[in-house]
């Protein structure tokens, strides 16, 4: 994870859980990081209620009541003002630094801001752009979270590619685009990032290259063709392509 | 999360896209299942229809092991 933090309390997701306190990195029990990881991924305040039924789904509710409590006094106890509570709401403290959000707030301008952004075409961004959220967790509440970033940070890994290209930094924009591949090998737009900025750096065969891998993938996987758009990306004619595949 | 004894969970996900702006030919859509926590496979299909049909037999599996961990269960029971 490359983000760095403010002194204190840091919150990273991306790649995996870690809480890092002005102490160092801190030990959290399995349960109490699903508590901290579920209110860190809202953005608002949520009811003790949805909170219980999200992470206690298969017992009964005041039995989810109780682990709650039990839960929350673990985290307090370990982690100090973690997380601020109401007699009905529980959300993360506002000075807990969140990957997720810095680099969401990233991807945001990445996609949206009319500036140059150039703070954010670092390879920093480009590897926090590269991980999702808590891989190897399979509760439905954070499917639901880790798809929702997983393809805002597809879109502004090529919109950093396309940004790149236009800086003239063609070697870090062919790096974002694949990154956008490797998250989804069968997007075509992906692909395209990745020729264009092969053609921008004068490298047309490094985007035959890439356009041959995009057609193998969709051929294994789906058995179609690129698109006759993307087709027409490539300086190549099809009897000097079929030499490629 | 809390699991009970032979009781199978499990959770689609459908990443879709669609190429181009064309919904016709450009439908992609990535199946991913998740059965007990577990990511167990993922495929791409190009219709509704065939969405559809991977995610009755999704459907039709995770039933046919909860039959059979439910018949296996009562067995070990009656021992």
């Amino acid at each position: 994870m490359e983000t760095s933090f403010p002194a204190g309390l840091a919150l990273g997701l991306l790649s995996g859980f870690r809480l890092t306190t002005g102490a160092g990195r801190t030990s959290v029990v399995p349960g109490a990081q699903r508590l901290i990881a579920l209110l860190a991924l809202q953005e608002r305040p949520l009811s003790r209620a949805c909170v219980a039924d999200a992470l206690w789904p298969s017992g009964r509710p005041d039995r989810a009541g109780a682990n709650l409590r039990s839960c929350l006094w673990r985290v307090n106890r370990r982690c100090g003002p973690l997380i601020e509570t109401s007699a009905q709401h529980l959300s993360l403290a506002d000075d807990v630094a969140v990957d997720v959000r810095a680099v969401s707030r990233q991807a945001h301008r990445l996609l949206e801001d009319p500036d140059p952004c150039e703070d954010c075409l670092t390879a920093a961004t480009l590897a926090d752009l590269s991980l999702d959220v808590l891989p190897d967790w399979y509760d439905e509440w954070v499917l639901v979270e880790r798809e929702q970033f997983h393809q805002l940070r597809l879109h502004a890994l090529e919109a950093m590619s396309g940004r790149l290209v236009a800086v003239g930094r063609y070697g870090a924009a062919v790096d974002a685009g694949l990154a956008a591949v490797r998250a989804e090998p069968l997007r075509e737009s992906s692909h395209r990032a990745v020729i264009r900025a092969h053609l921008a750096a004068g490298n047309d065969w490094e985007a035959a290259r890439q356009y041959v891998r995009c057609c193998r993938a969709l051929q294994r996987e789906l058995g179609i063709e690129p698109s006759p758009a993307l087709r027409r990306l490539v300086p190549f004619r099809d009897s000097t392509l079929v030499l490629l595949r | 999360m809390e699991r009970t004894r032979g009781h199978q969970e499990g959770v689609t996900v459908l990443r879709a896209w669609v190429e181009r702006g064309d919904p016709t030919t450009g439908l992609r859509v990535r199946i991913i299942r998740v059965a007990d926590g577990e990511r167990s496979l993922t495929t791409v299909e190009t219709t509704i229809d065939a969405v559809c049909a991977a995610v009755r037999v999704w459907l039709l599996e995770l039933l046919a092991d909860e039959a059979a961990d439910t018949a296996g269960g009562g067995a070990a029971e009656q021992e």
